[in-house]
């Protein structure tokens, strides 16, 4: 999520219609009950891989009510491929995510949930075959690590990163731009953040999991963690992760031609904000300011 | 691994467009979903990923030919044997560059094989891999300065990113957050109400 503070309001208002934009798509293409568990990184999605669209499908934003917001009307993006593949990725991740939570902790409610959102989790599957299949494959890879108690940071957190990565180059999408230096920047992209995502959960989830006995890469090898303290090993490999996502970014947006269209600088200046602010700052405080002390 | 672009049945000049239609036409034949239960639906998902694995090789590396590579590394001591991985790795193909250098024998893991490992893991985007395979072959040769400088770029790397997000305006941003998260709650409370506390949003 971009750090809200540093955007602009121009920006922010862009922002939110993406946000407002997914939301309401869940509900038009795949059913009401999935907007519930609306995922804050599908407005982002959406925004990077409008960027990447061609000019004619990218979306118009309009002045809209909604549910949640029923008494003003709010800028909203009302059309675009984009939108709908972000909110059909938010779908697919959504099911999975009760899923998983359902086996881990027998949670009957999250059962209950993901059945609920079945419908839609069929209808995002016809929408976007390719990446569904593969989401299936990498969420199964990271049961059976996660299962084996891997203790390597690299390996648990390959599938996490290779499935953003494959949601990030959009394979199922006829209209996507299918020039290779821009699909290998949004997978290095992906990657990154998928790799990024996966350690910062970790770390976040460390103390809930030393309780419930749970697993956590971080807990079973002390060059990870030892004496309650995150190790210079892990740091390392979000620095990295920082690194990488934000020269890919860097990539992307070479790739994609500025010149087209002025409205795109917009888009740009939140993913900047998201990569170079939101990130670094999410990464300080799961750390507890350690990123910061190795940049000086 | 096969020809990636035999896999897909397209020749290597084909254009960018010819190959992502190859690619899109194999996987809506191969799609699991269209064996039901018939025992042929492994087979067909093996297909599909021997197929998205030449896909992704393909794009990447035609980025690379049309960036020209980032090709940092310095190879003044690159050994004979060593030769055919480091064209390998150069031309991005990882994986077999790294099914090349584990099916070495034990004694031919020099500080050099130790520092390929390294740049392969990196390139992967196995960072924590490739800071443990450069340390070694730094312990294992201390004096050689290109080992070295392998380790030290992967930091340089990091401090980009923090001057670039310094530029930027990054600060403790603790307190602003905070208080503007507030703000915008009372605001959205305010406006199921009917009433607007900041005009603008």
């Amino acid at each position: 999520m971009p750090l809200k503070p540093e955007l602009k309001i121009r920006e922010y208002e862009v922002y939110r219609a993406y946000y407002c934009g997914v939301c309401k798509s869940i509900g038009k293409y795949f059913g009401q009950l999935p907007r519930f568990g609306l995922i804050n990184e599908a407005a982002s999605l959406a925004i990077v891989l409008t960027c990447c669209t061609e000019k004619d499908v990218r979306p118009t934003i309009k002045m809209q009510k909604c549910i949640a917001h029923p008494v003003r009307k709010r800028q909203c993006v009302t059309s675009g491929e984009a939108i709908k593949y972000a909110a059909c990725v938010n779908v697919l991740l959504e099911y999975h995510k009760l899923m998983d939570s359902y086996y881990d902790n027998h949670n009957i409610i999250s059962k209950t949930a993901a059945v609920s959102i079945k419908r839609a989790y069929r209808k995002a599957r016809r929408f976007a075959p390719i990446l569904c299949d593969l989401i299936e494959i990498y969420m199964n890879d990271q049961q059976i690590l996660e299962k084996n108690n891997c203790d390597s940071i690299d390996k648990v957190a390959e599938p996490t990163a290779k499935m953003l990565a494959e949601i990030f180059t959009w394979k199922d999408s006829e209209y996507f731009d299918c020039n290779p230096v821009l699909v290998e920047a949004l997978n290095s992209f992906g990657y990154n953040m998928g790799k990024w995502i996966y350690i910062v959960d970790a770390i976040t989830d460390i103390e809930e999991d030393m309780k419930k006995k749970q697993y956590n890469v971080l807990l079973n090898n002390s060059d990870y963690y030892k004496e309650k303290e995150i190790s210079e090993n892990v740091i390392f490999t979000i620095n990295m992760c920082l690194a990488n996502a934000s020269s890919s970014w860097e990539r992307v947006k070479q790739a994609v031609n500025l010149n087209e269209n002025t409205k795109i600088r917009d888009l740009f200046a939140i993913i900047d904000n998201l990569v170079y602010l939101g990130m670094r700052n999410v990464s300080e405080k799961v750390t507890g300011g350690k990123i910061c002390e190795r940049s000086v | 691994m096969k020809d990636p672009y035999e896999v897909l049945g397209v020749s290597e000049d084909s254009t960018d467009e010819e190959i992502k239609k190859a690619y899109r036409e194999l996987v809506k034949k191969y799609h699991p979903d269209q064996y039901g239960n018939n025992p042929l639906s492994e087979l067909a998902s093996e297909k599909l990923k021997e197929i998205n694995l030449a896909y992704d090789t393909i794009t990447k590396n035609r980025a690379a030919g049309k960036t020209g590579g980032s090709n940092t590394y310095t190879d003044s001591t690159t050994q004979a044997e060593f030769s055919s991985i480091v064209s390998l790795i150069r031309a991005g193909r990882l994986d077999e560059a790294q099914m090349a250098l584990e099916s070495m024998p034990g004694n031919k893991r020099t500080a050099y094989w130790y520092y390929l490992m390294g740049e392969v893991a990196k390139r992967k985007g196995w960072y924590d891999q490739a800071r443990q395979y450069f340390q070694t072959a730094i312990n294992m040769e201390p004096n050689n300065a290109a080992y070295r400088q392998a380790y030290q770029s992967l930091n340089m790397n990091a401090r980009a990113y923090h001057t670039q997000s310094d530029g930027r305006g990054y600060r403790e941003a603790d307190n602003a957050c905070s208080c503007c998260q507030s703000l915008i709650c009372a605001d959205c409370c305010c406006e199921c109400m009917g009433g607007d506390l900041i005009a603008c949003c």
